[in-house]
């Protein structure tokens, strides 16, 4: 019986949450790459302002935002560090054996903190306004040419809807099974590594079990329900792009120009 | 011994927008032996005051003594095993618990856990075996071969090898054939005329009138009535009232209008006996 | 043999794979059509196996010639999903045939796979998820939902498609007491609205006693069938097969032990409490 939220979709119903799931997944992944288009602190700034506000166009709060970078904290910080130390070039202020702090050893450091950080930012702003089964709709729609090389995307697309579906009425059995057997003694919490891994088998076997039999149901049910393999099945559930979505392209595509007229050729 | 809750309330993630009160201020104090019922409409507590008795969740606030231990806001989770083996519970459809190899090894799961020696464990997955009903022949053959109704009867067999002073239950014949469903009644009936204690959380009040002689009725996480069956059935308004349902027998001997009882039937038993004496006045 | 039957079968056995014998053996019956019939019997006595032949999840044993006839069509490799389009099951663990991501996409699940186009299903699906109540819940997820509510989702999906037979399977076996009467309660109105005949498989006496019609099975076999009346008022077969006889008709059984006489014919809980209200007042 819990209302968990999978993913770290957080409700809302701001700009960004209007925008259709397809244009944020592409302009996320389009990001990615654009970054790499500043190459001098006008363009880093310029890129920092569009993103930071993207993030405020969520209305989220920003421990939101944190959430979402703090795991990743110190392999961005750890990275930026190699930079530091590793690169050389420019004016040299520091030396020893193989560690050196450059100047472009320093501008380095802080272009990859910076790259870094705004992806993550952007994609936060992503999964964070967009529902799981948003995002899956999106990717099928993303992945629609496979069909031509005869990729079954309609299947894929429905068995990633149905696994959504059940993800919280999974981890609602897991809970449930956890519960049944630690009032038989079992412990999941204590022990060293061996005992914890031996702790797991009475998790896990029941909750095969249990998917299995949810599978072999589920088939009978969608079967007697008139699901056939080659049918050529309508769909209820559709994606329209809407006013917001320009918006979002124009925004973009005002930062590419942006950041083409201010890069260092 | 006795079970007592004192003031006991539970509030479900507190501090967050899914904040929830589980329980509230709930009082009681239960003589240990007895056939206990739990009922009230779904969402009045009732799961939630069953997972307080072995600590699956431990009181927001207020304070419980079961089984000669006492459980707190504060009690952690680490040494929980000695009330746990003195205080069983089961989940509906419990045959989802079952994992091991072989049904005789999934009885002994519990009895393992609980410090009982290998051949002592064995010993009592045997008795149980038997004494739910099943047959020798199933002993060493996986679980997950039988039938429903026998899964069923393993994972019973399996919390009842440790012999648990209190054995708590939640609608464990829910989904059985009536035959399967007698067998198993009468099994709990016998465990607690043995003089352990018996609690069943239930929708069944023919079940509560044929069995228990103690009742808790929850309402929206509080203790709206503790009171013998007797007691309980006997205000029909009141069972109206608050959306619960009556045993078949006093429902209708609520039909027999021109009929007096001396006191509402509760068994078909007693609503013959009443029948009778109405008609040989 | 009943004058219009929506369901004919004749002479059908299964027997599931890896096993010896059969679930079911050489079984005939029919369903009247716009009728109500239960299908009792101990768990294992081929209940559920019968509505699986039904509707072409099974295909029955090659002997006796086996014929299975649904709403005057024959049930063949070719004319299965037709048969599936006069047939809607509800199964009897709600999470475990709920498909869809939200109540709507579930209900609408059913029209996707008949490529009915996305305009007529705009219309259709708030139509059905408004027959079952359900219309505050449109767009809610599964878990979010009891398990009488999916349920009625369920319904909703069968709706939609305008069956002529709905078929519970135990499907109120995991529901408790108010989920239960609301399950029945929509489709007795369904059954009168469009006049369905419906199939109940069920442990539950009471909701065998709604039936106008009892069919009753043991051991893959058929062994009674006939109005309910009838069936209830045989209270030693039902007990020797272990299964439960409605409440009036225990009290009937037990008021005649202790010396009491009730005629025969008094066999509902109407008819034996008018005739022990009389027999008070007249003493």
């Amino acid at each position: 019986m819990s209302k968990i939220l999978i993913g770290r979709y957080v409700p809302g119903n701001s700009l960004v949450y209007k925008m259709d799931p397809r244009g944020k997944l592409l302009v996320t992944i389009l990001f990615i790459f654009i970054i790499f288009l500043a190459n001098n602190w006008v363009t880093y700034a310029i890129i920092t302002i569009f993103s930071f506000l993207a993030v405020a166009a969520t209305k989220l709060k920003a421990k939101v935002f944190w959430d979402g970078v703090k795991p990743l904290i110190w392999l961005i910080l750890f990275t930026s560090v190699l930079q530091l130390f590793f690169t050389t070039g420019g004016q040299i202020y520091w030396n020893w054996i193989i560690f050196t702090i450059s100047s472009y050893g320093i501008t380095n450091a802080i272009y990859i903190f910076i790259r870094f950080t705004l992806i993550i930012l952007i994609s936060t702003v992503m999964t964070v306004t967009t529902m799981p089964l948003e995002i899956a709709d999106a990717m099928e729609w993303i992945l629609t040419p496979l069909k031509y090389v005869k990729v079954p995307i309609d299947k894929i697309a429905l068995v990633m809807s149905i696994a959504l579906r059940f993800v919280p009425t999974l981890f609602d059995e897991t809970l449930k099974i956890m519960n049944a057997q630690r009032s038989r003694g079992a412990d999941f919490n204590n022990g060293g590594l061996i005992k914890r891994a031996k702790a797991i088998t009475p998790l896990l076997v029941p909750l095969f079990i249990n998917s299995l039999e949810t599978a072999v149901d589920l088939s009978t049910a969608m079967e007697s329900r008139g699901y056939r393999d080659g049918a050529n099945r309508t769909r209820y559930r559709i994606l329209k792009w809407s006013k917001y979505d320009l918006y979002e392209l124009a925004y973009f595509i005002i930062l590419v120009l942006l950041l083409l007229v201010f890069r260092t050729k | 011994m006795s079970i007592k809750f004192e003031k006991v309330s539970y509030t479900y993630f507190p501090g967050s927008p899914l904040e929830k009160k589980g329980l509230d201020n709930v009082s009681f104090k239960i003589k240990e032996g007895q056939f206990i019922a739990i009922i009230g409409h779904t969402g009045s507590g009732k799961s939630t005051l069953m997972q307080h008795f072995n600590a699956l969740l431990k009181p927001s606030k207020g304070r419980i003594e079961i089984a000669g231990q006492t459980i707190l806001p504060t009690t952690s989770n680490k040494n929980l095993k000695e009330l746990r083996k003195h205080v069983s519970l089961v989940f509906q459809f419990p045959e989802a618990q079952l994992f091991e190899n072989t049904v005789l090894d999934d009885i002994a799961f519990g009895p393992k856990n609980f410090g009982y020696s290998e051949q002592k464990a064995k010993e009592k997955a045997w008795t149980w075996l038997t004494r739910v009903g099943l047959p020798k022949s199933v002993a060493n053959r996986s679980p997950f071969d039988l039938s429903g109704g026998q899964m069923r009867q393993v994972a019973i067999a399996g919390v009842m090898a440790y012999e648990p002073d209190i054995l708590c239950l939640d609608e464990p014949a829910a989904g059985l054939d009536p035959r399967a469903r007698k067998q198993m009644m009468g099994l709990f009936s016998k465990y607690q005329q043995e003089g352990h204690t018996v609690i069943l959380v239930t929708h069944n009040m023919d079940d509560v009138a044929n069995y228990a002689n103690d009742v808790l009725v929850m309402e929206s996480g509080k203790l709206i009535k503790h009171a013998r069956p007797a007691e309980v059935f006997k205000d029909r308004p009141w069972l109206k009232e608050h959306y619960l349902e009556e045993p078949k027998a006093s429902l209708f001997a609520s039909k027999l209008t021109n009929f007096t009882f001396s006191n509402t039937p509760l068994t078909i038993k007693e609503l013959v006996k009443g029948i009778e004496n109405n008609l040989k006045e | 043999m009943a004058k219009d039957s929506i369901i004919k079968i004749r002479n059908v056995s299964f027997t599931y794979p890896d096993t010896t014998s059969p679930a079911i053996n050489n079984i005939s019956f029919d369903i009247k059509r716009g009728s109500w019939t239960s299908i009792i019997g101990h768990n294992g006595s081929g209940k559920s196996t019968i509505i699986r032949l039904i509707n072409g999840l099974l295909v029955p044993d090659n002997k006796n010639s086996p014929y299975i006839e649904v709403d005057g069509t024959e049930l063949t490799d070719k004319t299965v999903w037709n048969i599936r389009d006069k047939v809607g099951i509800v199964f009897q663990n709600p999470d475990n045939q709920f498909v869809g991501a939200t109540v709507a996409d579930d209900v609408a699940f059913g029209l996707e796979n008949r490529g009915v186009p996305r305009s007529k299903m705009l219309k259709i699906v708030p139509e059905a998820i408004k027959a079952v109540g359900m219309d505050d819940y449109t767009n809610a997820e599964p878990s979010n939902l009891s398990g009488g509510q999916k349920q009625r989702v369920a319904i909703a999906g069968i709706l939609a498609i305008q069956p002529k037979i709905i078929i519970l399977d135990e499907a109120t076996s995991m529901l408790d007491p108010s989920g239960r009467s609301k399950i029945l309660q929509i489709v007795h109105q369904m059954k009168k609205k469009d006049n369905l005949t419906v199939v109940s498989i069920t442990h539950d006496i009471d909701e065998a006693n709604l039936a106008d019609q009892i069919i009753v099975m043991n051991n893959g076999g058929l062994v009674d069938q006939g109005n309910t009346k009838e069936i209830f008022s045989k209270v030693k077969l039902l007990k020797s097969l272990g299964l439960d006889v409605p409440f009036a008709s225990q009290v009937k059984e037990k008021l005649l032990q202790s010396g009491i006489s009730i005629p025969k014919e008094i066999n509902s809980e109407k008819e034996l409490i008018n005739y022990l209200c009389q027999s008070n007042s007249k003493k």
